[in-house]
């Protein structure tokens, strides 16, 4: 069976409209994996509205979806309120925590909808969301395997695996793995990137992994959550990762610059004599594995 | 009963006049007190375009018209281009909402959008496509 994937929101921190960020888009993270007839959604950044409304449009029976949250920071709650679907009655959606009773992810998205920061109480919202754990970071959705990995990210956060008749895709954003690293330098070597990362990724047909950074970049943010983009490529590398799908673009960057970024990435794949295809995530682009 | 007849309702018919001024003209603007330039007439809408700089028939330009189109090597897809690498439907460009998509009709050698292989995709303008050996420059139109 094929998978699908589709990036509805590629941005880091905050949402960026405007002219400078239309190509890769402005809007935080949400990712759409459709594996036959089960949804998965990893993360409700803004970008959760446009997937909200594409859904209701394409959908003709009751929505029923799966929900990871990598973490609750905003980037990657704040369009929860705005997905529509939610509101729907005949709407399921299951939102998962890493181990029963983990209540934790549901009642953050709950929390953000109180009065003092949100009009519109998530007890008004008319579908179902229901609390679902995975059994000590695993679980099975029908026949798709997921698992689940601690980072490296202020407060903590994780990345998601989810595996379907030997196809992989691998989601892992707000994870410093430079932090990991016996120390910060511009080289062309091979970084020594956590194994348990390396294991994590291996072999994976997509890994959708946080690059914020350039190399300059991140010497200002150390210590803020996330990771160079060179350093994810050297993950990705290490871990024999077919396609790697950059994401979590900087605010601040432009159009051209997360081109640039691109570019140093794709350079560095050939300088290490490996072969990983690396592009950089963009609003709207969906990618079919298989 | 005499059924209404709606010509009954009806104003006296005036002539009607398309305002399409040939010259700006100065207009009182009242709240600075000064005189400026009205707004120029909007352009005309312009249809979004292919133009196709690689492959078989290149440089050559589809203006698309409609809402939905079929690319391929097929004489029923709506734009063919006769090259062995296309499928017979290879691509399909639609326009959802005012926005440009395009997406691969399982085509044999693919869809790559700036050099990424993809199954679909929203479209801005300048964006490259390539079909096989077909690379196609979208132009969104306006």
């Amino acid at each position: 069976m094929r998978i699908f994937v589709k990036f509805w929101g590629v941005r880091g921190s905050i949402p960026t409209p405007g002219p400078s960020t239309r190509r890769y888009g402005g809007n935080t993270s949400c990712y759409e994996i459709r594996i036959g007839d089960i949804l998965i959604i990893c993360d409700a950044g803004t970008g959760i509205r446009p997937l909200g409304l594409d859904l209701l449009k394409r959908s003709p029976n009751a929505i029923e979806g799966h929900m990871f949250l990598s973490h609750a920071h905003w980037d990657h709650i704040q369009g929860f309120p705005f997905f529509l679907p939610a509101y729907e009655e005949s709407t399921k959606l299951f939102v998962y925590g890493l181990s029963t009773g983990d209540d934790r992810p549901h009642d953050l998205l709950s929390g953000q909808m109180q009065t003092d920061y949100f009009p519109v109480s998530f007890r008004d919202l008319g579908g179902q969301v229901i609390p679902s754990y995975l059994e000590n970071f695993q679980g099975q959705i029908g026949d798709i395997k997921v698992r689940a990995l601690e980072q490296i990210h202020p407060g903590a956060s994780h990345a998601y695996s989810f595996e379907h008749d030997e196809r992989r895709v691998v989601y892992m954003t707000d994870n410093e793995i430079d932090q990991a690293l016996p120390e910060i330098k511009e080289d062309d070597e091979l970084r020594p990137v956590p194994p348990q990362m390396v294991d994590f990724v291996q072999g994976a047909d997509l890994l959708i992994a946080d690059g914020q950074y350039t190399e300059d970049e991140y010497l200002k943010k150390v210590g803020w959550g996330h990771a160079r983009a060179t350093t994810v490529t050297d993950l990705a590398i290490a871990g024999n990762v077919k396609r790697l799908a950059i994401t979590h673009h900087d605010p601040m960057q432009s159009d051209q610059e997360v081109d640039a970024k691109i570019a140093v990435c794709r350079e560095r794949v050939k300088k290490l004599g490996a072969n990983v295809e690396v592009f950089g995530a963009r609003e709207g682009l969906e990618i079919r594995i298989g | 009963m005499i059924p209404d007849d709606p010509k009954s309702h009806a104003l006296p018919e005036e002539p009607t006049e398309e305002f399409l001024p040939d010259e700006p003209t100065e207009v009182a603007d009242l709240t600075v007190g000064r005189t400026v330039e009205p707004l120029a007439p909007a352009p005309p809408i312009e249809p979004c375009k292919l133009e196709q700089i690689r492959g078989p028939g290149a440089p050559k330009t589809f203006v698309i018209r409609s809402e939905d189109v079929i690319i391929g090597r097929s004489s029923t897809a709506d734009i063919q281009i006769e090259c062995a690498d296309l499928s017979r439907h290879h691509m399909r460009l639609k326009i959802i909402d005012g926005v440009h998509h395009c997406e691969d009709k399982d085509s044999k050698n693919g869809l790559y959008l700036n050099g990424v292989r993809a199954h679909s995709a929203t479209l801005i303008d300048g964006d490259l496509i390539q079909l096989g050996e077909v690379l196609l420059i979208f132009r969104a139109g306006r």
